[in-house]
């Protein structure tokens, strides 16, 4: 399930480095202490329920009963974090401009949090609100994904494309300049770029380009793996060994057919 | 499980024709149906699926009567979908003669009847559902007696997963921990801020000054003015964003507590009579501007720009020339600040501003130096068209009493100490949509209790146990318990079911008092209250979450067409304009009880202006923007007429920049008619658009049909797309492709096409034709079998097969008009089944 995303980087400075004022703080508090109760209570109800209801109902009523465990463990987290005093700034806080000029900014921030442990996931999406305009192109972005092999307009993309790469180079740079123990912060990030379509003007979800660094991986190489046929390796595969690297017990992701190395 | 060509039933046309007397040849297969069908499958099937070719991902030769399984059920019914579209065996094979065709499809029909009673066991019940995201909001507005768009409830939830591009499928609707833990923050909102505010004496503030505006537009209005005005130059939503909302800098903190506030606006509209080229604008100037106001919040996002909350709360039409007051009375949320927006303004102020310096420069006295004509030279002298807002009054908030949540949540005397669990148990009641236990009744005393032992003061004791009720899964789902062994819903969740599917709201006070009394369940009494509630206003919850739904219009606006070759789209907010026309035919077809046929051809439509131009119908000349949407003739108009002529429809089933009748034909086969075609296979070559003009899309369509394995489907789905490539990515009427450069040659549409059964057409109306004569049933069964989808919120199974028959047959005895078909699903035991 997609959870709703920070759309800017004022909310996101707010979220990483804002500590909440004493008065919030106790509402705060007050707020999660009612919400508790309220599990404890629903979750005795939903339980009661489960005893009455059909059997279709009961795999329903479970998804509800494990939703509500779910949110005792968040609310957990949660009062932690509005305890838990915030890494300082190292500048003030940003305006929001665009989603172009933003770029670099977010990949920034991402980089902070990461280094003082405020996350250890982070997924930036780079949607319709990518302008070109603020790139000088007068055209949209999905237009010209479907450029109908127009030189200009292949000519306009690989200028949007370029900018996108390169600010993932430099965030990627970034990473391997902060240090994470004896480490640098890139060898224990792994860090993913790409786009879920191969070629927007055929609309195909194949040969999608998709560059992995960081991580610990034996990187430099472009590797190509068998595209057809019963050895084919999706995609999936290497989600998989991110996962697992990360700690998830998971062998199957998606339509992945085992591991990617 | 493979998914099939058609989930569609039956046959309706062969069904009718089971009465012909069967050929000699089969006449002693027919005795014998298992034989027939062996025979007929291996006469006409097997050659290409079977274990070894198995096209289309079929192999029918463990395929026999009697059936065994689900899967050879479903098996049967795509072969009678085949054999009735007369789409299999290939018009390139043998032909089965209609007699061995017609023995074919009630052999493999009666099996499936007889194998019914040994399936029918499973499924066909709703899985208890949630309310959706749209039906809780509904809910809680209801609840507390207020309109809770403005607080944007669930704007943080999950978008829901939809079923067929349902979202009322109670499978579908899925819980998770990030959606329970927003269920108590949007709980917790509401209730603070409508009934936790402070009590705060009206107050008023006067501006009349310090109109700071966008950053880009602050050096020319302090030059120009020293920001004495407020003024809007563009319409919200453009791409580049030079003030398309005004806000009140001296108010950006907004109101101190949630309320209604009067607002007193001084406003004119200038330069309407620009003599600067339209172009520049690209608006309608013989409509007068209209003036909007919407809720902003500093905290939420850039004051201006669009926000995730932002209904209107309020419009005006601003004279001309004249300084004119207005005012309002608008809701606004605590922190909440009033922005005003020019909904039809011009479409760009930035690119406007550029223009007017390179073609008007010469008309300026004053010295515009280097640089040239500037935002602050025209506010001067210039005649730039736009809103000018001199002064703002805001008084609030205006004293309610009690409020309308005090009235709805605790009743006329307002929250009561002394009565504190009885009018929570009431509310509790309302929100749980049925009576009360004793053990619904004890977690409320408890909570209320403890907040009260850990020193939170009544009110507020009593503020929490709502939030608790608003987090029980007796409120968040449609419980309807009933004993294993029963089938029908018992009064109460009958009414509740009944509501949402028609209000998409909880039950009212008369059929909650019809379920208590237990009359509901009732024909007569049910067909009453059925009627009553197609009759009100609130009908629009089904109209509009319905066809939402059936033609998957939420999808529209979500693929966006360029903004230089399409400016009315967003200049004239055209979606939304696209899909009050689908909602008020399908309004009117209910209201009148229309034949259903209607959908498929019809002789009139629903238009405003803004759809009236873009139909190019003689409409747009005499409609205004005021007049709405208006009932049009389209007699003698072979480009419009029916859904499929609709721009809604043609702007959905397109990619938003370009058109292709894959696309389109996989909409009408899904949408339309209820065959979802088969997912494309693993590996399937590319269809690369190209706009050099050396090919169009059916040239390249039909190479794509030249490999056997595309053919497979694209024989199926291509001919359902052909002629409404006389459509452009948002519905308007062409004859010719786009050029690419002015070099090339625009290329000729060709809307001629062939079924796989062999009717032919050479435009869209020959099109329409083709299927009124021939799938106009396939076309109401998928309506019936949609609609009782949404209301008894699950997909329709292989057990449903009969009593949507059934369903049929009555619906066209009566004449097939809507409103006939609307009753008759919801007085059948489909929707009244759990």
């Amino acid at each position: 399930m997609r959870v709703p995303p920070v759309t800017n980087p004022a909310e996101l400075f707010e979220k990483l480095f804002v500590t909440d004022s004493k008065d919030r703080q106790a509402r705060r508090a007050q707020e999660n202490q009612v919400q508790a109760s309220i599990l404890d209570s629903v979750l005795e109800e939903a339980n009661r329920l489960s005893k009455k209801v059909n059997q279709e109902d009961k795999a329903k009523l479970d998804e509800y009963l494990t939703s509500v465990r779910d949110v005792e463990k968040r609310l957990e987290l949660r009062q932690r974090w509005t305890n838990q005093p915030k890494p300082k700034a190292p500048f003030d806080k940003p305006a929001n401009r665009n989603a172009v000029e933003d770029l670099p900014l977010l990949y920034e921030m991402i980089a902070l949090a990461l280094q003082s442990d405020s996350t250890r996931i982070a997924t930036l999406e780079i949607g319709g609100d990518f302008m070109p305009q603020h790139l000088g192109i007068k055209k949209d972005w999905h237009g010209l994904s479907h450029h109908g092999n127009d030189a200009e307009a292949i000519a306009n993309l690989i200028t949007l494309e370029r900018y996108q790469i390169e600010h993932y180079g430099k965030f990627v740079a970034r990473l391997a300049k902060m240090n994470d123990g004896e480490r640098t912060l890139l060898d224990s990030t792994t860090v993913l770029f790409g786009s879920g379509m191969g070629d927007g003007n055929s609309h195909k979800n194949s040969d999608l380009p998709i560059l992995l660094a960081g991580g610990g991986y034996k990187h430099g190489e472009y590797r190509e793996v068998p595209r057809e046929g019963i050895n084919k390796v999706p995609l999936c595969n290497l989600f998989v060994d991110i996962a697992q690297k990360m700690g998830v017990e998971i062998d199957s992701f998606g339509s992945s057919t085992g591991r990617f190395a | 499980m493979k998914t099939a060509f058609g989930t569609s039933r039956s046959s309706r046309g062969a069904r009718g024709l089971l009465c012909f007397a069967l050929a000699t040849s089969f006449a002693h297969a027919a005795d014998d149906p298992p034989k027939l069908v062996q025979q007929f499958l291996g006469k006409y099937c097997l050659e290409c699926h079977d274990a070894d070719a198995q096209k289309g991902d079929r192999a029918f030769d463990a395929f026999a009567l009697p059936f065994k399984s689900v899967a050879d059920l479903i098996e049967a019914r795509d072969i009678i979908d085949q054999l009735t579209l007369k789409e299999m065996p290939p018009k390139k094979a043998d032909q089965p003669k209609d007699d061995e065709r017609i023995a074919m499809i009630r052999a493999l029909r009666d099996g499936t009847v007889a194998a019914h009673a040994k399936f029918q066991t499973t499924g066909s019940r709703t899985v208890m559902r949630r309310l959706s995201s749209r039906e809780y909001e509904n809910t809680l507005a209801v609840l507390f007696g207020r309109r809770v768009d403005t607080l944007g409830l669930t704007a943080d939830f999950p978008k829901e997963k939809t079923t067929e591009h349902m979202d009322t499928i109670g499978k579908s609707l899925v819980t998770s921990g990030f959606l329970v833990d927003q269920y108590f923050q949007s709980a917790n909102r509401l209730v603070e801020t409508r009934l936790g505010k402070p009590a705060t004496p009206p107050k008023d503030w006067k501006f009349n000054s310090h109109f700071v505006q966008y950053e880009e537009l602050q050096g020319s209005h302090k030059s120009a003015f020293n920001y004495r005005y407020l003024d809007l130059c563009e319409q919200p939503n453009t791409d580049t964003r030079q003030g398309g909302y005004g806000h009140i800098e001296d108010f950006l903190k907004g109101v101190p507590v949630s309320g209604l506030y009067d607002l007193e606006v001084e406003a004119t509209a200038l330069h309407r009579d620009t003599h600067y080229d339209p172009a520049i604008f690209g608006i309608d100037f013989s409509e007068p501007f209209i003036l909007g106001v919407v809720p902003g919040d500093v905290t939420k996002g850039h004051i201006h720009y669009p926000q995730a909350i932002e209904p209107l709360l309020a419009t005006a039409v601003v004279p001309d020339n004249t300084p004119t007051w207005f005012k309002f009375r608008v809701w606004l949320e605590a922190g909440q600040t009033p922005r005003f927006i020019f909904p039809n303004g011009p479409f760009e102020s930035r690119a406007s501003v550029v223009t007017i310096n390179k073609k008007y420069q010469d008309e300026f006295k004053s010295d515009v130096g280097s640089s040239g004509v500037g935002r602050a030279h025209i506010l001067k002298e210039g005649k730039l068209p736009h809103i000018r807002i001199s002064e703002i009054k805001i008084h609030g908030p205006v004293p309610e009493k009690p409020s309308a949540e005090e009235l709805a949540v605790f009743g006329k005397d307002g929250f009561q100490e002394a009565k504190a669990l009885g009018q929570l148990n009431a509310f509790a009641e309302k929100a749980y949509r049925r009576p009360l236990t004793e053990e619904d009744k004890k977690p409320i005393r408890v909570l209320y209790e403890k907040r009260i032992a850990e020193k939170a003061a009544p009110r507020q004791a009593a503020l929490d146990s709502l939030k608790l009720i608003l987090c029980s899964p007796s409120f968040l789902y449609l419980s309807e318990i009933t004993d294993e062994s029963a089938k029908a819903l018992k009064p109460h969740d009958l009414a509740t079911r009944l509501s949402f599917a028609l209000w998409a709201t909880p039950p009212d006070e008369a059929l909650l008092a019809a379920a208590k009394s237990g009359n509901l369940t009732q024909d007569a009494e049910l067909k009453k209250h059925i009627e009553r509630m197609l009759s009100d206003e609130r009908i629009n919850g089904f109209v509009n979450g319905f066809i939402d739904s059936w033609l998957n219009l939420r999808d529209l606006g979500s693929q966006p067409p360029p903004r230089e070759t399409n400016r009315a789209y967003y200049a004239e907010d055209l979606p939304s304009s696209m899909k009050a026309e689908a909602r008020l035919f399908f309004r009117d077809l209910l209201k009148n009880n229309g034949s259903v046929a209607q959908f498929i051809d019809c002789e009139h439509t629903f238009v405003d202006k803004k759809l009236a131009k873009l139909y190019e119908l003689p409409e747009a000349k005499t409609l205004r923007f005021a007049d709405g949407f208006q009932k049009v003739s389209l007699k003698g108009n072979n480009h419009r007429g029916g859904l499929l002529g609709m721009a809604a429809v043609l702007t959905v089933s397109a990619n938003g920049v370009e058109t292709s009748p894959v696309t389109r034909g996989v909409w009408v086969t899904e949408n339309f008619l209820g065959f979802p075609p088969p997912p494309p296979p693993d590996v399937v070559p590319a269809i690369d658009p190209d706009v050099s003009g050396a090919t169009t899309i059916r040239d390249r369509l039909a190479k794509h049909r030249a490999d056997a394995a595309c053919a497979e489907c694209h024989r199926k789905i291509d001919p359902l797309g052909f002629s409404l490539e006389a459509y452009d990515a948002v519905g308007r009427w062409r004859k010719k492709y786009p050029a690419a450069n002015k070099k090339t040659k625009p290329a000729e549409i060709d809307t001629t096409g062939e079924f796989p059964s062999g009717e032919t057409y050479t435009d869209f109306a020959g099109f329409k034709r083709v299927i009124r004569d021939t799938r106009a049933d396939h076309f109401t069964r998928h309506l019936i079998r949609q609609l009782l989808t949404y209301t008894t919120g699950r997909t329709m199974e292989l057990a449903d097969d009969l009593p949507l028959d059934q369903l049929q047959e009555k619906v066209k005895k009566q004449g097939l008009g809507l409103k006939t078909l609307m009753v008759e699903c919801l007085m059948s035991d489909v929707f009244r089944s759990r």
